[in-house]
């Protein structure tokens, strides 16, 4: 068997070994990696409120669309339901028959749309099976499955979300199964408090003008409840057990550059603040800043910033 | 040592009488890499056994005869001509005493083989004063005579005659060996290869039928098989891998190695378990006297090695490696070092005992150790980014191997051994976990016995057992780790899906074979059947459910399995050669779980043919030309259905050929000077389910080509090595999607395995001096040279974050290499 394996990723790292010594990187090439700069128009992310449901609920979808100008508060989006399991043989999170008109229902236009998710969720992309001869979908580390649901905005590449879809345990005992209804609560969309900003540990008001050329901490923040302890079946011990959510924070701005695109706090980190450096643009004018808050079990929170900078 | 010169000094090679040193002894195949040509003779038969002579009744006067020796690959002296009459009665008697004699077999590129030698017998009345027989070293004393020894019995002393010096002795006539592809080097050879430093096993990598993996991951990809299909042994054993981690260093200390053969294809019947190739290392014996050793240590790691006698009949050796390389970047604080290189930590002891029974007999204990740990962490702001991959794999082997000569040019060969495999990975993608561990016991038995059933032909039967027992455990993505056929791009984070399982697997092969030997003229023949009884067993045929007990399942496969290998002698220089063969594999453990794989797999099969040519163009320069076809069935691959059935993440429906041939231009040492040039064409594709397109093999390189040089100037050796291959398939990006819950852009591939990494190629250079010192002592210092010429060789294919860009990561820039060895 290990013959087989190829590490996912060290393969190609080792390439840079002999350099370990001389020059570590320069074995590696040099990309366009600011995924957090936004210069045209695109998806940023998709709230689903509730963040989490039984197949067939209602609930209600929603774009943050941004462009260098700003939030786009009409933008087109398309919705769209994916019918099309996944193969085991795909890696990726949903199939590429997703990507093909064939494979999806329409749900409606614009920003915002509230729908009715497909009720056959928990047998297209959860563990219900027709009969015990076939395979129940894996769920992720969190327990949770998804219903695929595309964002299509003219101009942009699809965007996928996957809308958190409440099933049955597979692979449980009936006792596990009761405890785990028992305790388990859907997952609710965590909640972005203001935005704040520092420069020296000194507070920085983001809505008085700003200085340009300058290096501001941002902070984004969260009550502790926002990241929730719910309930996990453990496939390996048997067992259902508490597991606290992950918080990841997700920075955007149309000017300026900052230190990295995405923060965050691993489960087990009680801190309910990530911060993430930003340099102002050296041209002054208003610009944008978004802030996206997700919690691991598909929850997610936005908001916007227009700073001025002179 | 002093025997073992004189000896030389009488070993003569009859060049034009070779053919018929052959004749009488049945032979198979010929070394395909040295076919009929004159080859050199890496070791001279050694007397172990003399057995002296009667003085002929009635004669008072010495005299000489002068024998021409048949030494048959096994030592035991198969004829013995008349060469110089000393009389006939003396002509009698010596023949008498030499049909007695046993040799230490010569060796041709560290394997046995048969040669002729010319000895001198002298018959000496006992009044002139004679010099003793001679008696090697840890050789049982002379026999006594036949018969009661007259009054006036002589005593006798072989008396050497002129003969070339050493180095231009050579033979004519092919060894008999298993497979008509096989390809040996010598460690002696090997470690002089540029790019080795000096570790004979890294020979491997220029070897024509390899292909060459992505640098470093040290897997075999030979014509056209995954590295999961080649069975890499020592001295018979399997064990699970010859490099340590990153294929910085072999696994077995290269002063213990005696040879490195390649068998990449369409091999006898008394190897099995592979539907790809075999690689075989063979090591060497210890020396019979004194005691040695040598320490080296270079800038990945430090080793040594200790030997010694013990009474006259047991040598002892023992060797060991720890590399360092992590500790060395640490004390030149290399910045955040662990984020682009996997640190491999290594060790490994090998422990070899030897022991001389009776005549003709004698029982090795070899113990094997290897560990390997890698880690590497990927750091990130974000903790949903930040990745991390640890491995460990270790193996251990003890085995025996009691080998005894027969009197009648026989042999019996028995290998008992056992041993543990190890091996874990823990690899975390933000919070999404993979780990995979597993812990197997091994355990089997080889035993062949070789019987001469007439001049022309002899008959070979034995076992060859193994089993194993796994524990295995694994989480997260059916998609960690990967497996052949699998799309993806490097850096690629897997879908967030997990599963775990943990179950038992045990395989048991029992396989007889047996194999002929015949020799008519010009043609050798050696067909052979062997048969593969599993027994493949599992604990839980079905996914756990609560605390469901666990419903184990275990399944009978019978694969009956004929081969054959031919070489006809078109010529004195030119042979025609070929082999076919029917091959089969157990599934891999870690492969039967219900829920990660297929509780019912079964053997993975393989059908391989190949013809092809040897032609000897001077006496040490050959040319061998190998076409060759393989058929591959029974793949395990992965369910492509939206809704695969429980219990089948894995189906047996993968199919696969692979084609092509290989040429190798052999330079055998000439004045110092050695080397070889290997192009291999060719072409492998998979088709992985029935009705599915055929798709290129991950792993198909149309062409690759290897240069190698060594020559010795005096205390100077320099060698270089010139490596070109086409770059390995890769699934282009064609766009992207954004997935808005994970915040990162998924790909959208094109066709599969359509477009490739750039060619590669790499000019390397060594250069090595060394120094007596003292009694016999040396002090070696090298120096090599990695891609002198700098080119930037793109090793892998990366990716913008949206998958609009791509770049090509570049492997080594030029690289020196220090090393140096102290030898006692």
């Amino acid at each position: 068997m290990k013959a087989r394996r190829e590490a996912r990723f060290a393969g190609v790292r080792v390439a840079c070994a002999p350099l370990a010594v001389l020059a570590v990187a320069t074995c590696v090439p040099k990309l366009t990696n600011d995924d957090a700069l936004v210069t045209a128009t695109r998806v940023l992310a998709v709230k689903a409120e509730p963040a989490e449901a039984a197949p067939g609920a209602t609930v209600t979808f929603t774009a943050l669309v941004a462009s260098p100008q700003g939030t786009v508060g009409d933008a087109p989006v398309g919705w769209a339901f994916c019918s099309a399991p996944k193969p085991i043989t795909e890696d990726n999170v949903v199939s590429n028959a997703c990507l093909d008109a064939a494979s999806l229902s329409g749900a409606g236009t614009g920003p915002s749309v509230t729908t009715q998710t497909p009720p056959a969720g928990c047998s297209l992309f959860g563990p219900d099976t027709s009969s015990t001869a076939f395979r129940p979908r894996d769920p992720d580390a969190t327990g949770g499955f998804y219903q695929p649901l595309l964002a299509l905005l003219p101009g942009t590449v699809p965007a996928v979300e996957l809308a958190r879809i409440h099933c049955d345990l597979p692979d449980a005992d009936a006792a596990a199964a009761s405890a785990f209804a028992a305790s388990y609560q859907l997952n609710q969309n965590p909640t972005l408090l203001p935005l704040t900003a520092t420069q020296g540990g000194a507070s920085v008001d983001l809505t008085s003008p700003v200085a340009a050329g300058t290096r501001l901490v941002l902070e984004a923040a969260w009550p502790a409840s926002s990241a929730e302890t719910f309930a996990y079946f453990d496939p390996g011990t048997e067992n259902v057990e508490g597991q606290r959510e992950s918080m990841q924070v997700a920075w955007y701005t149309s000017a300026g550059s900052l230190d990295t695109e995405s923060t965050g706090r691993a489960s087990g980190d009680m801190a309910t603040t990530s911060d993430d450096g930003w340099v102002t643009p050296s041209a002054t004018g208003t610009v944008h800043l978004w802030v996206v808050l997700r919690d691991n079990r598909g929850g997610v929170d936005f908001a916007s910033v227009d700073v001025v900078v002179e | 040592m002093r025997l073992h010169a004189w000896l030389l000094a009488v070993g003569i090679v009859l060049g034009a009488s070779a053919a018929r040193a052959q004749e009488g002894t049945p032979s198979g195949a010929t070394p395909s890499s040295e076919g009929k040509a004159a080859v050199h003779l890496s070791k001279a038969p050694k007397l172990v056994h003399f057995e002296q002579a009667r003085f002929p009744a009635g004669e008072t006067h010495g005299s000489t005869v002068v024998l021409a020796l048949t030494i048959g690959r096994d030592g035991v002296v198969q004829k013995a001509d008349v060469l110089q009459s000393g009389g006939a009665a003396f002509d009698a008697a010596a023949q008498h005493a030499a049909l007695r004699f046993v040799f230490e077999p010569a060796e041709i590129d560290g394997r046995p083989a048969a040669v002729k030698i010319r000895y001198a017998y002298s018959f000496t009345p006992a009044a002139l004063p004679v010099a003793p027989p001679p008696t090697p070293p840890h050789a049982p004393a002379p026999s006594p005579p036949l018969a009661p020894a007259p009054a006036h019995a002589p005593t006798l002393a072989p008396t050497p005659v002129p003969a070339p010096a050493p180095e231009a002795v050579t033979v004519r006539g092919a060894p008999r060996r298993p497979g008509v592809t096989d390809v040996t080097v010598s460690a002696e050879q090997a470690s002089k290869v540029a790019g080795t430093q000096g570790d004979p096993i890294k020979v491997l990598e220029n070897l024509p039928g390899l292909a060459r993996p992505s640098f470093g991951s040290g897997a075999l990809i030979v014509w056209g098989a995954s590295p999961g299909e080649t069975r890499t042994l020592v001295d018979g054993v399997e064990v699970p891998a010859l490099f340590h981690g990153s294929a910085l260093r072999s696994t077995i200390n290269g002063d213990l190695v005696k040879s490195v053969t390649l068998t990449p294809g369409a091999y006898g019947s008394d190897y099995g378990r592979a539907i790809g190739s075999i690689v075989r290392v063979e090591t060497k014996d210890l020396p019979e006297t004194g005691v040695h050793g040598y320490a080296g240590a270079d800038t990945l790691d430090g080793s040594a090695m200790a030997t010694a006698t013990v009474g006259d009949r047991v040598r002892v050796g023992v060797a060991g490696r720890y590399g360092w390389l992590d500790r060395v970047l640490q004390a030149v604080d290399a910045p955040n070092v662990d984020q682009y290189f996997a640190i491999p930590r290594y060790a490994d002891g090998q422990v070899k005992m030897q022991v001389a029974l009776r005549p003709r007999e004698s029982l090795d204990l070899v113990l094997l150790e290897s560990t390997d740990a890698l880690s590497e962490v990927i750091p990130d702001a974000d903790p949903a980014r930040v990745r991390s991959e640890t491995t460990s794999s270790g193996f251990q082997r003890f085995y025996l191997h009691y080998r005894r000569l027969l009197d009648d040019g026989g042999y019996v060969d028995v290998v008992p051994y056992f041993g543990r495999d190890e091996s874990t990975l823990d690899a975390h993608f933000g919070e999404n976990p993979a780990t995979l561990d597993e812990y197997t016991r091994r355990y089997g038995v080889r035993a062949s016995h070789r019987a001469p059933v007439t001049p022309w032909a002899a008959l070979v039967v034995g076992a060859d057992v193994d089993g194993s027992s796994a524990q295995v455990f694994r989480s997260g993505s059916l998609l960690i780790p990967p497996r052949e056929g699998d799309v993806s791009v490097f850096g690629q984070p897997p879908g967030g899906d997990t599963a775990t399982d943990a179950w038992t697997a045990g395989v048991l092969d029992v396989a007889p074979y047996v194999s002929a030997e015949f020799k008519v003229g010009p043609l050798a023949v050696t067909p052979g059947l062997r048969f593969d009884g599993y027994l493949l067993q599992t604990s839980r045929q079905t996914p756990r459910v609560g605390q469901t007990p666990s419903v184990g399942f275990a399944q009978l496969d019978a694969q009956l399995e004929p081969r054959i290998s031919a070489r006809l002698a078109v010529t004195r220089d030119l042979s025609i050669l070929g082999a076919a063969g029917v091959y089969s594999q157990p599934p891999d453990p870690a492969d039967l779980s219900a829920v990660f794989g297929n509780p019912k797999l079964g053997p993975e099969t393989a059908d391989h043919a190949t013809l092809g040519e040897s032609l000897r163009i001077t006496q040490t320069l050959s040319l061998e030309t190998v076409g060759f076809y393989k058929w591959i069935a029974n793949l395990a691959v992965r369910d492509p259905s939206p809704t695969p059935k429980l219990t089948e993440a894995l189906l047996t429906e993968g199919v696969g050929r692979a084609y092509g041939l290989q040429l190798l231009l052999r330079q055998q040492p000439w004045h110092g000077f050695f080397g070889w040039a290997a192009y291999t064409i060719s072409r492998s594709m998979r088709q992985d389910t029935p009705g599915a397109g055929w798709r290129l093999f991950d792993y198909d390189q149309p062409h690759t080509l290897t240069i190698v040089a060594s020559k010795e100037l005096g205390a100077w050796t320099v060698g270089t090595r010139f490596r070109f291959a086409t770059g390995l398939p890769r699934t282009p990006v064609l766009g992207a999607f954004y997935d808005a819950k994970d915040d990162v852009y998924q790909p959208v591939f094109g066709a599969q395995n359509s477009i490739r990494l750039p060619s590669f190629w790499q000019l390397d250079l060594r250069v090595d001096r060394s120094f007596a010192f003292g009694d016999g002592g040396r002090v070696l210092v090298y120096v090599e040279g990695l891609n002198v010429t700098n080119r930037a060789n793109g090793e892998e294919y990366v990716y913008s974050v949206d998958y609009t860009q791509r770049g090509t990561v570049t492997g080594l820039p030029i690289v020196a290499v220090v090393g140096a060895r102290v030898d006692l």
